[in-house]
């Protein structure tokens, strides 16, 4: 299976400064998850608003972690939340996303051991 | 006119695009960096004189009672109308965009990858905007007291001329 992150943007923006990119993926672990715990209870409750606002936010994150397929899940979350439109399809493309997001995690892990 | 500030606020609950922001700004520009993860935060430090802030459009993903980008936006005007407030959103709309340009942002810029560059340029768009503003209070002032200068030697010239005292030299009469 081919690597869902790619870190070539952050490379270039450190400028290949390990000590930097360890810190900002460092960040990014220990926040992801409970991100998505709060995605996972605002799907479950219906909270679409919520749900706009968190998807928005991983979404960023997951764009400078190079994970680009969890980005385009994050964002039709966030837009099919922000418009109130095919809710129903809304559970599916959350575990999608849990599953992307959780792949890109434990590649990273892995990539720390690298730096 | 007032000094120039050399104080950068980031306010931002994304803690890996703050802190990119930070060190990125810190390496590029001589501004000093605080970061903070709540508008409400910024608005308690507001008496530090930031000069510039760079304030997230959404700032209750973490804390949903949190004020939102625009909410804060509109309380920092309120408070200090003098700093240049730029606003950080995911959100590529244009109507977004015009709308928080509309409560007094000075710009807008969508994260992504060539954000950190976008900022770079904006804080020193800001730099030089507040210099030739520095500048043109300069002139303004510069001209003010030469228009006074000139005012008060026609007033001497018609009172010396008035009291007879230059009506013997050539050129007068």
């Amino acid at each position: 299976m081919s690597q869902l992150s790619d870190l070539t943007f952050l490379r270039t923006f450190t400028g290949g400064d390990s000590a930097k990119m360890t810190k900002y993926i460092n960040m990014f672990l220990s926040g992801a998850p409970q991100m998505l715990t709060q995605i996972r209870q605002q799907t479950d409750a219906a909270d679409w608003k919520g749900l706009k606002t968190s998807s928005h936010s991983l979404k960023t994150q997951l764009k400078y972690m190079g994970v680009t397929s969890a980005v385009d899940l994050a964002f039709a979350i966030e837009q099919q939340s922000g418009e109130l439109k095919d809710l129903d399809q809304l559970p599916q493309l959350v575990i999608q996303l849990e599953v992307a997001t959780n792949t890109a995690i434990l590649e990273l892990r892995d990539e720390l051991t690298k730096l | 006119m007032s000094e120039f500030r050399k104080k950068i606020f980031i306010v931002d609950d994304d803690p890996v695009l703050a802190e990119m922001l930070k060190d990125h700004l810190t390496k590029m520009t001589s501004y000093e960096l605080f970061v903070f993860d709540s508008g409400e935060e910024c608005l308690k430090n507001l008496s530090e004189k930031p000069g510039i802030i760079f304030l997230d459009f959404y700032l209750n993903s973490v804390n949903k009672d949190a004020l939102d980008g625009l909410e804060i936006l509109q309380e920092i005007k309120k408070v200090d109308p003098e700093v240049d407030v730029v606003i950080l959103s995911g959100q590529d709309k244009i109507e977004v965009a015009v709308k928080t340009m509309q409560y007094g942002a000075f710009d807008y810029i969508v994260k992504g990858e060539s954000a950190f560059y976008r900022a770079e340029k904006v804080v020193f768009n800001i730099y030089r905007y507040k210099k030739l503003q520095g500048n043109a209070a300069k002139y303004k002032n510069l001209s003010i007291w030469l228009a006074v200068g000139f005012g008060l030697l026609v007033i001497l010239v018609l009172w010396l001329q008035l009291s007879g005292k230059i009506s013997d030299m050539p050129g007068w009469s």
